[in-house]
């Protein structure tokens, strides 16, 4: 198959798209991926069009739309994958019908399904990639505007980018707090980590952290990404993932395979979509429900090396065994092909 | 591994590196992390911090800043004495939002001279309050 890949790479969440492409090209499938942060090069982003107007979101599509249009028509995909909220107009998803035979598909990482530019996309797709099962029944249909393939995209991990390190000292000095959580901030979290700053908490994230009455302290003017975000997982002895409930519903982050992945231990707030995982709570993985059991476990877990290591062994088989990649990446390889097969029946005459 | 970063240089093609000089930033995590993250995609390579972009050849110059390319504008170390090479290459890296760039040497004084001019364009436009005026042409006049 050939897939273009219209898709954020993000620095402050996880490059998933990255390793989804990187899996289906080592399955043999050719991808091209269009993120705005590799197109838009250093002489594009010192000139005045993008310093003036790049944060204007109608300027920003304008200007993918066309790049969009430029590359299809020379990559002629069998598939197209739109991301963002979306990254490229309804009407240039339109048009890439009729320039190319591409099927589209729009990929859906956060629930903004009352925006309208999202239920335009939706329409003009033929089948959705989303991260929450909570959208499964709701966008899976055949009328009333749902559509007919809808195909759930796990968290998962890349196992060269998320591997245990051996840390210089310097790095377990800069790195190995007790608890580290890495994220935006905002209210619900403040609440949650409050508690925790008796504890050597540190915080890596959007700089609003700074300024946020008992965990200022806490916040690291740093950002973090690729082999620092590893150096994190691997150095802390307790890795916080929360979830934003405004966001996704039943779906977990991928922080959580790739915490385990890297060796570390990840103590994740409860989400339904766990169920569907091996991941067994306090086999191999930590879970809490609410703050209360968030700050039992943090003084359990604590106390407990040992416990902590039997559960990350565990979880990192797991993880290593069902949710990678290389996994992830070939089942929805093989339900993209069931699409474009369903395209080619559908184009067959009949009789 | 930095994937990102990996294949930001895959994409370009650029070759064996052997040797490797990185503008030195202020930060202490920040020269740890180009240098930790160069070492893992080029074990073999000779890396090390400068202050002196010109003074040793090299196969990569890295020229990191923080938030702004305008940053390495204002750079004494970067300024007319020193002398970038037209065939050198250069990674241009923003540590903050990971926005990174492989340029060659002419390639990065076309980079800065154009953020020079568009920085005090952009300061006059918006000087004269017709920031929404310019915007609303611009979407028409989106380049490619």
């Amino acid at each position: 198959m050939r897939i273009l890949f219209i898709t954020w790479l993000n620095p402050t969440t996880t490059d998933y798209a990255l390793f989804l492409a990187r899996a289906w090209q080592e399955l043999g499938h050719e991808v091209h991926l269009l993120a705005p942060e590799i197109e838009n090069t250093a002489h594009y982003r010192s000139g005045v069009p993008y310093l003036l107007a790049w944060s204007d979101p109608l300027f920003r599509q304008r200007v993918m739309d066309r790049r969009t249009e430029a590359v299809a028509c020379s990559f002629q995909p069998d598939l197209t994958l739109v991301g963002g909220s979306p990254l490229i107009s309804p009407s240039c998803m339109a048009r890439l019908r009729g320039l190319t035979s591409s099927r589209i598909g729009y990929v859906i990482s956060y629930n903004h399904l009352f925006s309208t530019a999202a239920v335009k996309a939706i329409q003009q797709s033929d089948f959705l990639l989303v991260h929450d099962t909570y959208l499964l029944p709701l966008l899976r249909g055949t009328r009333y505007g749902r559509r007919e393939h809808v195909f759930w995209r796990p968290s998962m991990a890349d196992p060269q980018e998320h591997r245990p390190l051996s840390l210089s000292a310097w790095d377990r000095q800069a790195y190995g707090a007790e608890i580290a959580f890495i994220g935006g901030c905002g209210q619900s979290r403040i609440d949650t980590l409050q508690p925790l700053a008796q504890h050597d908490l540190r915080i890596w994230g959007g700089r609003q952290w700074a300024s946020v009455p008992g965990l200022s302290a806490c916040f690291r003017d740093e950002p973090v990404y690729g082999l620092k975000k590893t150096k994190i997982y691997n150095a802390a002895q307790i890795v916080i993932n929360m979830e934003d409930g405004e966001k996704q519903i039943n779906a977990f982050s991928e922080r959580v395979p790739e915490v385990l992945a890297c060796g570390g231990f990840v103590l994740t707030e409860w989400r339904q979509d766990l169920e569907r995982t091996s991941l067994i709570d306090g086999e191999s993985v930590a879970i809490y429900h609410d703050r209360n059991d968030l700050c039992e476990k943090v003084r359990h877990y604590l106390a407990h090396p040992a416990e902590r290591q039997r559960i990350s062994e565990a979880g990192r088989r797991i993880v290593l065994r069902e949710m990678t990649y290389a996994v992830g990446a070939a089942k929805l390889a093989q339900q993209f092909e069931a699409v474009l097969a369903a395209r080619c029946c559908s184009a067959q005459p009949q009789g | 591994m930095s994937a990102y970063l990996r294949h930001v240089l895959e994409r370009a093609n650029i070759g064996p590196c052997r040797t490797i000089r990185i503008l030195r930033p202020q930060q202490e995590w920040a020269q740890r992390q180009l240098v930790d993250e160069l070492a893992t995609l080029y074990p073999e390579a000779s890396i090390a911090l400068t202050d002196q972009p010109d003074s040793d050849p090299c196969d990569l110059l890295v020229l990191p800043f923080m938030d702004e390319l305008s940053e390495l504008v204002r750079d004494e170390r970067l300024r007319e004495r020193t002398k970038i090479l037209p065939d050198q290459l250069v990674l241009i890296y923003g540590l903050r939002w990971r926005h990174i760039d492989l340029v060659k040497g002419d390639g990065f004084e076309l980079v800065l001279r154009r953020n020079r001019r568009s920085c005090g364009l952009i300061r006059t436009i918006r000087r004269l309050h017709t920031t929404r005026v310019a915007l609303r042409l611009l979407r028409g006049i989106a380049p490619r």
